[in-house]
């Protein structure tokens, strides 16, 4: 989906013209079929040596039969010391064909030979569907009157062979014991940590009234209760996760403030939450 | 005296638009300035006005316009020729309370103007630096709609401002109590509900809010989502973005009555933040993305603690 640098002598008057050692010039596109209206995103890179602030004398494609959706032109210092200088385009097809965008030009005396040159992208040939329609549909409508009855008989003898031979096979075959169905796979639900192990999480946070053992015993509340990772506290309390329990959104609450609060404030906090919990 | 009390008053008289009254309540606060963006008639500048009266502080606003000068903001020397001595006369910045409206209105000098004083809180007219009062919140009006014979304010000038509310239509039920209430009556206004100095004392107390240091992370993770390689983004926000969301995130858990910020805090003013510090390309408009949806993406593929 890219047309590259081709180069021809220029016989217009080169002294606007900037001297530049053009590397590469040419114009991409991000997708060749399309659909009437859809966008398609034209880029023209040119890649010149040494460091340039901006490209002037390029002349841009015309675009009729195009809707110009926007464009903008930056340049921007290369790894290698040069210049990527990148014109965006967006277009969008009006009409149903087959497209020719015209080359991009770049009018600049060519520092290699000294001499005023004109730098030339490719064409880029643009398929465009109408709108609603598809490739599918339209080789369908392609094959015409004669193809498609003879397509269609072709299709009853096949299907009509397959049909007896499946008839002959079913009555022909060996019979065999029907098999007992295996046994069905029952898909445990995500069952939440064993109390066991909430209590024991609780018991060390009592013991040990610390930031990390708040913060596991809320991962435990918050997968007793199904929160997601994306789920915050205001998320959980708008969808009711802990339903009509009170004592549970009691210990969620002060869980929630013992994990956030101020260094200082955590011994009493995680008092109040283990009150809560115990109940 | 709580920040609740200002927000129930405001709320008084500016019928629904609560997280707008909530973001510019936050703002005054954090000690940030705030730019409204939304079609005209959706009480923009009802609740600025309310904001200054509930304050009990001065209000001044300048309708910005193409051929506004800077000395038309922030002041000039006049000459007096009774004591032969050129005098000065201070502008409408010099108020607790500042609504530009229109800012996109006026051209750039006369911007910088504005946003120079924001950001030092002071100004200088000739030969005299003249400090701005305190608080000094400036809230500025842009209308979406209208772009002909605009000024676009440039990234730089828009990351001065803290947040971005962005003022919708209000539903049905809203409209029909505005009607209701201002049935050709001109608007009631909150009188002196707290002063000046209740408001410096917040942000005292806003500093003081505790963020835990996962939540800490959270913030910078949120902020530097904007920056990673995206097809429809070209820069992302700064790091002034990111003390912008601790500070916003602080103002909303001192409303709340907390001493500390939780995540939600964080998550809910992240969009406010964030709107106007990140630059989209002009893809976004050709594929008729939605930058909210964009934003709201970013910062839910982003985990809290």
């Amino acid at each position: 989906m890219a047309a590259g640098l081709a180069l021809a002598p220029l016989t217009v008057s080169a002294q606007t013209l900037s001297r530049l050692r053009v590397r590469s010039f040419e114009m991409t596109a991000d997708r060749l079929n399309v659909k009437v209206g859809e966008p398609i995103h034209l880029r023209i890179t040119a890649l010149l040596g040494g460091r340039i602030a901006r490209l002037n004398n390029v002349t841009l494609p015309n675009l009729s039969g195009f809707d110009l959706l926007g464009d903008e032109r930056s340049c921007y210092p290369d790894t290698d010391g040069g210049t990527r200088c990148v014109e965006a385009m967006s277009v969008a097809p009006q009409q149903a064909g087959d497209l020719t965008i015209a080359p991009a030009t770049l009018d600049a005396i060519d520092a290699r030979t000294g001499k005023p040159s004109r730098f030339a992208t490719g064409n880029l040939a643009i398929k465009v569907e109408a709108d609603g329609d598809s490739w599918l549909s339209s080789w369908l409508a392609a094959l015409g009157g004669v193809i498609w009855p003879l397509l269609r008989l072709a299709g009853i003898v096949a299907f009509a062979a397959l049909a007896l031979g499946a008839i002959a096979w079913a009555f022909g075959r060996p019979r065999r014991p029907r098999p007992t169905p295996p046994p069905a796979v029952v898909v445990e639900p995500a069952q939440p940590p064993p109390v066991e192990d909430f209590g024991l999480l609780i018991a060390r946070l009592a013991a040990e009234p610390t930031r990390a053992n708040v913060v596991a015993v809320r991962e435990a509340l918050r997968n007793r209760i199904g929160a997601k990772p994306d789920e915050t506290f205001g998320d959980l309390l708008a969808r009711g996760a802990a339903g009509d329990d009170r004592e549970l959104l009691a210990a969620m609450s002060a869980i929630e403030r013992a994990t956030f609060c101020e260094h200082q404030r955590l011994p009493e906090a995680v008092q109040d939450a283990l009150r809560v919990l115990h109940r | 005296m709580t920040p609740r009390i200002l927000l129930d008053a405001l709320a008084g008289t500016v019928v629904g638009q609560r997280p707008v009254l909530e973001g510019i309540l936050y703002s005054l606060i954090a000690g940030g300035h705030v730019v409204l963006e939304g079609p005209p008639g959706l009480a923009k500048t009802l609740a600025c006005r309310a904001l200054a009266s509930a304050v009990g502080g001065t209000f001044k606003r300048v309708q910005f316009t193409p051929d506004l000068l800077p000395s038309d903001i922030v002041g000039t020397r006049i000459f007096d020729q009774s004591t032969g001595h050129f005098a000065t006369a201070l502008g409408p910045i010099f108020a607790n309370i500042v609504l530009a409206d229109e800012i996109n209105r006026a051209p750039a000098k006369v911007q910088s103007a504005l946003l120079e004083g924001m950001q030092e809180r002071q100004v200088t007219i000739g030969p005299e630096t003249h400090p701005l009062p305190d608080p000094f919140v400036v809230t500025a009006t842009m209308n979406p709609l209208d772009s002909e014979g605009t000024y676009a304010l440039p990234l730089a000038q828009m990351d001065r401002f803290l947040v971005k509310l962005v003022v919708d239509y209000p539903p049905p039920e809203d409209e029909l109590r505005i009607l209701e209430r201002f049935g050709g009556e001109p608007p009631e206004m909150p009188h002196d509900v707290v002063t000046a100095a209740d408001i410096v004392r917040w942000r005292h107390m806003a500093r003081a809010i505790f963020i835990e240091p996962r939540l800490l992370r959270y913030i910078v993770a949120l902020v530097g989502a904007t920056r990673a390689p995206h097809a429809y983004i070209d820069r992302g926000a700064s790091p002034r973005a990111t003390l912008a969301l601790a500070a916003l995130a602080r103002a909303r858990a001192l409303t709340d009555g907390r001493t500390f910020v939780v995540p939600d805090d964080v998550r809910a003013s992240a969009p406010d933040v964030l709107r106007h510090r990140i630059a989209f390309n002009y893809r976004t408009i050709t594929d008729k993305v939605d930058a909210e949806e964009l934003i709201a993406n970013l910062i839910g593929a982003v985990p809290p603690p």
